[in-house]
Formats: structure tokens, C-alpha cells, sequence
């Protein structure tokens, strides 16, 4: 019955809470109660192949909190992002279409991907990351030319490990995904870039590759 | 949530409008009472993230879907049950 007991002391918390009295106040229902569902028990044993995490999803958030990496709210722009960039390494994971793109990229692809994100729950959709704004506006207004071509020249200096991000369901005039079309059959042509820009350089010397070999896939 | 009970019947409405400073300052209190015990996250405002120090025996279900405030005749207090029990 502990929980009970929790649950009693936490309804007696909210309904004498100064925010519920405002609330009433103004005619609207208190919040005085709380659902719980979900809910296991954390690997102790988490790889943390991340250093910071950028994302403002829930489950992406809540799986740096719960590995202990920084997570940061999504930036305006990647332009800001990336303007903040020192030697930190920096992660920035967003998210992919459900059923995965690592699942269907090129061969060594996929390894590489494991291995930067190797519980598979750190792919699943976040539907709340960058191209949510794109969502609200209907015209893009730059939104993917903000985004893309600075992703992509972070992605080719090595600035981030991992870029997973989705403009596949709403696809705005000037988009990504009409622009050109994938490198990789299946695989998104955001996803696809960002690994070919890791991939083929190479594990360390990709820091090195000169964004100038990498071409924009946004003329 | 708001849940209202009365003399018969129990009531629940999940549709509320929370702002980020309501369920920031809600937490907050929560987590000065509770600490490490029941620690909530207030990812977004009407949807938090609870640790507990001790796994509890609990099996949950999600919420019903439903809009407004609506009856539910059965309520199940066994938490080795559920938390709360569609009719």
C-alpha cells in the first residue's frame, strides 16, 4: 500500500497548492490528481556514446536524463547550434521514420549507426524535433535551407556523430526530401548524407574531410 | 489530471490546458516533499516522467481515451491490480 500512500500525500500536495487556487479562480479544473502508467526499470549498465543530446522529445530527453548526458532544448536554428559548437562533441538526435532508415541503409552503414546509438529506443520517432516548426508553417520560410546545408557541413567536419531527422511525412515546397533524391535506396536523403558524410572519411580522419568535397543538397 | 469523486461515482478529465509555469511550480512542490522516493520530470507540462527510489508493484494502463469530464463506475484501489479500472 505504499504506493497508495504516496499517491494520498501527492493529491494532498495539489489541492492545496497555490496553482490549483489559481486556476479555480479562474474557473478552470483543478489539477488535482496524477495518472500513472508505464513505467520499468533502467539498465544501470547504459552505454553513453553521447556527450550531449539535442532534442526536445520527450523519450529523447528522457533517455539522456536517464544515461546522464546533458540534453539541450532544439535550437531556432541550426545555425545557433552550430555557432555554439567548440570541441565538444555533439550529438544531435531528432528523429527517423518508424521502421527505421538504419534498417534499410548501406551496408556499413547500419554498424555504424548501432554503434552510435546502440539501444534502438534512441531511433524511434520524435515527433517534436526541428521539423516540427515546419508542421506549423505550412511555407517552410528557409526552415530546411536553415537546416540543411549547415547540418550537412557540420555533419562532413565531424561536428556531430549522429543526425537523425525526418521531413518524409510533410514535405514542403523546397524540402529536403524533393530536392534530390536518396543516395541510399529507402534511406532518407537527410540520414543518407549525414552517413555517407561519416562514412566515408572514415572514423577519425572524417573530422578532418573538407566540407568543400561535400556537395549541398540544396542549390 | 482532474479527477472529482463523488457520493456513487468518479470523474476524471485529461484534457486540460497546463502551462509550462503551472506544471513547473506543481513539480517542484511535489519533488520538495518527496525527494529521491518519487521524483518527477515535468517533460511537458501535462506529461511528467516519475523515478521512484523502489520499483512499486504496480500495473498501470494507459488513460482512457476520452474527452471532458466523464464517469467511471469502477474504481479499483488494489495498485497490484491497477491504478484505475475502465467500466
Amino acid at each position: 500500500m505504499r504506493f497508495h500512500a504516496l499517491m494520498n500525500e501527492a493529491q494532498m500536495l495539489l489541492h492545496e497548492h497555490p496553482v490549483n487556487a489559481g486556476r479555480e479562480a479562474r474557473g478552470e479544473l483543478a489539477l488535482n490528481s496524477i495518472w500513472f502508467w508505464g513505467g520499468g526499470v533502467i539498465d544501470a549498465s547504459k552505454a553513453r556514446p553521447f556527450s550531449t543530446v539535442v532534442g526536445d522529445d520527450p523519450l529523447t530527453r528522457g533517455l539522456a536524463l536517464a544515461a546522464g548526458i546533458p540534453a539541450r532544448a532544439l535550437p531556432k536554428d541550426a545555425g545557433s547550434m552550430l555557432a555554439g559548437l567548440g570541441d565538444e562533441e555533439w550529438r544531435w538526435s531528432s528523429w527517423t521514420p518508424r521502421g527505421g532508415a538504419a534498417s534499410r541503409a548501406p551496408h556499413g552503414t547500419r554498424a555504424r549507426l548501432v554503434r552510435a546509438v546502440p539501444r534502438r529506443a534512441a531511433l524511434r520517432p520524435d515527433r517534436h524535433a526541428h521539423t516540427a516548426p515546419c508542421r506549423r508553417e505550412p511555407a517552410p520560410a528557409g526552415r530546411d535551407r536553415t537546416f540543411g546545408p549547415a547540418l550537412f557541413l557540420a555533419a562532413a567536419e565531424g561536428a556531430f556523430g549522429l543526425c537523425i531527422t525526418d521531413v518524409t511525412d510533410h514535405h514542403p515546397p523546397g524540402s529536403l526530401a524533393r530536392t534530390r533524391p536518396a543516395r541510399a535506396r529507402g534511406l532518407h536523403p537527410v540520414l543518407a548524407r549525414v552517413c555517407a558524410a561519416r562514412g566515408s572519411a572514415g572514423a577519425a580522419s572524417s573530422r578532418t574531410r573538407s566540407p568543400a568535397s561535400f556537395r549541398l543538397p540544396i542549390s | 489530471m482532474h479527477l472529482r469523486v463523488s457520493r456513487d461515482s468518479l470523474g476524471l478529465a485529461d484534457t486540460l490546458e497546463v502551462s509550462r509555469a503551472e506544471s513547473e511550480a506543481l513539480v517542484e512542490t511535489l519533488n520538495r516533499h518527496f525527494g529521491p522516493t518519487m521524483l518527477f520530470y515535468p517533460m511537458r507540462p501535462a506529461r511528467w516522467y516519475v523515478r521512484f527510489d523502489k520499483a512499486p508493484e504496480l500495473q498501470t494502463r494507459r488513460l482512457p481515451r476520452r474527452a471532458g469530464l466523464r464517469s467511471m463506475k469502477s474504481f479499483h484501489p488494489d495498485p497490484t491490480r491497477c491504478v484505475f479500472t475502465r467500466s
